[in-house]
């Protein structure tokens, strides 16, 4: 009776861990999302104020971003419009396009 | 010692099931000794002190019967006994009983378990009040294993929900701290659209209001139009960054100047709990980099007077449109013409002489001929040969055999002389007629002006600017801070130039430019002149540039504006920037 109570009680610690380690990987990605949302919030902005000033949008969203974002981000200008999209971290390509953030931001280009 | 009733016994806990080996287990007390002789068993085993003169006793499996016969014997002569049936040594009963005391008989068991209901039956017959605990599995030792599962499970579960709980609240911290950022950068953006829209309509906003035949200019823009414009870039961004119609206001700081350069946007921001204050920002059009040579006048040695830049090079104007003529020509056959050299002023030649000092490449300082604003560099090499053919119908020379790339302008007034100077007043592409004061001059300065600029080589156009921005030519203007007349000199600053009455427009016009002179002397730029005009020569000279006061930028920003840049004859960059 006791190695099978010592089996039940192994089988429900590593089911534990596995759980806590689910979740911690959940709350990890969770916030690498809203990071990442807040990287891309970050960049419209630079870009948006470089419109403003007549300067290169493309440069000044890269130079924004940190390195691991650079390659991860996308701009999509239009007049007026900085949209920045930026795939976080993820352990699937497939998972990091579903959690793909985005933000945008306006300002008045000059005349053209 | 709290002893049971009629007996003189201890009140006592017995635990059912539990002890080890064939006899019960007693913990060591005279109350534990007097009971176990009652009970008419051997000597206990002594396995812990009691609690507090209680005393426990430890039925072992098998036992159960037998032992509790003779206890509920004992209790039924009194009623202070209490039975507790199996795990009771587990550390929770253990502290439950303690603190509850003895009139509570507790007893967990399975329902299965005849000794743990026959105990508790009898401790409830007893009159004590009993309370079940019923644990579902066979053997005690399981029960507790499982009790333990069962609270570790929760716990598991709870770090995992704890976990998940706090990256989201961490995630709505963080999107409730932004939310004020998002608001900043709204306004942010909001104010560098006003700016923008000032800085694009700034040329229309200084074209004449009307024609030299009397009719309005149609691309003059009233100043209400301009700042109307400039607020509507401002609320239609704000808006489109999330702001509200209703709750942006937009303003002005220098809206009494003929030309505001600066916006500024505020706009409240509402937390969970209602409004949390206001964020604001403000933003300015200013000269693009506070120092650097100036690009708009050319002072000091070779040609004295504006420039008109194309492709980012200065030239005399008179050579400006020559070579915008030439260059439509090119362009008609299929070249491009590159700039790649305009004016140099001797510093700028000194310092590519030091990187080159071949005297059969780059000419010393106050040699070349480029510090004349007559010469031009182009390219690319391609259009060499077009240039060869065709430069001459359009006044340019190749001045050098060895120098395919070096033109200069040979149409006009000889370069370097005070007839070129004379011809830098003149309107960009005019015919020599048309000298360049400025059509907002009242008719009453014209020749003041004139004169004034040429006496001194300051370009009329910025002495007239600068009045324009001083005083809008009210002769009997005064300053708050006490500056007075058209040119709006300090008393003792006027009166360390001889100027007896500030209130006289024409010697103030003739003082202003003989100090406008120099000051350019001093520091070699129209801009750092006009700076020094405005904030006093001790600021510039500390720093070398255009001192960092707002007032000061933005007076260097309007009169260069009005003086050049306005009329399309003379561009310099400007730039738009958030004010900190």
């Amino acid at each position: 009776m006791a190695g099978r109570s010592g089996g039940q009680a192994t089988v429900e610690a590593v089911a534990g861990f596995a759980i806590l380690l689910l979740a911690g990987a959940v709350a990890l990605q969770l916030l690498l999302t809203g990071y990442s949302h807040q990287l891309a919030e970050g960049a419209a902005h630079a870009g948006a104020v470089a419109l403003a000033r007549g300067e290169a949008v493309g440069r000044a969203v890269e130079r924004s971003l940190p390195a691991w974002a650079v390659s991860r981000h996308r701009l999509h200008r239009s007049p007026g419009r900085i949209l920045v999209r930026i795939r976080p971290p993820a352990p699937d390509q497939r998972l990091a396009r579903l959690l793909e953030v985005s933000s945008t931001a306006w300002a008045r280009g000059p005349l053209r | 010692m709290a002893k049971i009733p009629g007996h003189g016994l201890p009140r006592c806990l017995v635990e059912v099931g539990l002890g080890k080996g064939p006899r019960p287990t007693i913990v060591h007390s005279a109350a534990a000794s007097e009971l176990s002789s009652r009970i008419g068993l051997a000597a206990p085993e002594v396995l812990a002190v009691g609690r507090g003169g209680d005393c426990v006793v430890s039925v072992p499996t098998g036992l159960e019967r037998e032992v509790l016969d003779r206890v509920l014997a004992i209790a039924g002569e009194g009623s202070g006994l209490v039975i507790a049936a199996a795990p009771t040594e587990y550390l929770a009963v253990r502290r439950a009983l303690d603190s509850e005391g003895t009139e509570l008989a507790l007893f967990r068991s399975d329902r299965s378990d005849p000794v743990a209901e026959l105990a508790g039956r009898e401790a409830e017959r007893a009159g004590f009040q009993v309370r079940q605990e019923v644990v579902e599995g066979r053997g005690p030792f399981l029960r507790r294993r499982r009790s333990e599962a069962g609270q570790a499970t929760p716990l598991v579960l709870g770090s995992a929900l704890v976990a998940i709980v706090a990256a989201i609240g961490l995630a709505s911290i963080a999107g409730a701290g932004t939310g004020k950022a998002r608001a900043q950068r709204a306004v942010d953006l909001a104010a560098l659209s006003a700016a923008r829209s000032m800085r694009d309509d700034l040329p229309r906003l200084l074209a004449p209001a009307t024609l030299p035949n009397g009719l309005p200019n149609p691309a003059h823009m009233p100043k209400p139009v301009y700042l109307s414009r400039a607020r509507a870039a401002a609320v239609a961004v704000a808006v489109s960054n999330g702001g509200s119609p209703a709750t942006v206001s937009v303003r002005f700081p220098d809206v009494a100047s003929f030309a505001p350069l600066t916006g500024r946007v505020r706009m409240p921001v509402r937390g969970p709990d209602g409004p949390a204050g206001k964020v604001w920002a403000e933003a300015r059009v200013g000269l693009a980099g506070a120092a650097g040579s100036d690009l708009a006048f050319a002072t000091g040695g070779g040609y004295s007077g504006p420039l008109a830049l194309r492709q980012g090079h200065g030239m005399r104007p008179d050579v400006a449109a020559a070579f915008d003529r030439m260059a439509r020509a090119a362009a008609r056959d299929g070249v491009t013409l590159a700039i790649n050299s305009g004016y140099r002023s001797d510093a700028e030649q000194a310092a590519l002489f030091a990187a080159n000092p071949d005297p059969r490449w780059v000419a010393p300082p106050g040699q070349s001929l480029h510090r004349c604003a007559t010469e031009l560099d182009l390219g690319p090499p391609s259009a060499y040969g077009w240039l060869a053919a065709n430069a001459g119908r359009f006044g340019f020379l190749k001045r050098y055999s060895w120098e395919p790339w070096h033109f200069g302008f040979v149409a006009g007034p000889e370069p370097c002389s005070s007839a070129a100077n004379a011809a830098g007043l003149v309107r960009e592409g005019g015919r020599g007629s048309a000298v360049l004061v400025p059509a907002f001059v009242p008719s009453r300065y014209r020749r003041a002006v004139l004169a004034a600029s040429l006496e001194t080589g300051v370009p009329a156009a910025l002495l007239a600017a600068q009045l324009k921005s001083e005083s809008n030519f009210d002769r009997f203007a005064v300053s708050p801070a006490g500056a007075l007349g058209i040119a709006q000199f300090m008393p003792s600053t006027a009166a360390s130039r001889g100027l007896t009455d500030p209130f006289d427009p024409f010697a103030s016009i003739r003082a202003q430019a003989d100090l406008m002179a120099e000051l350019i002397a001093e520091f070699g730029s129209a801009r750092l002149a006009l700076a020094a005009y405005n904030a006093g020569p001790g600021a510039v000279a500390a720093c070398g540039c255009v001192p960092s006061y707002p007032e000061t930028i933005a007076y260097v920003a309007r009169v260069l504006s009005l003086a050049g840049g306005a009329t399309g004859s003379i561009g310099f960059p400007m730039e738009i920037e958030l004010i900190d």
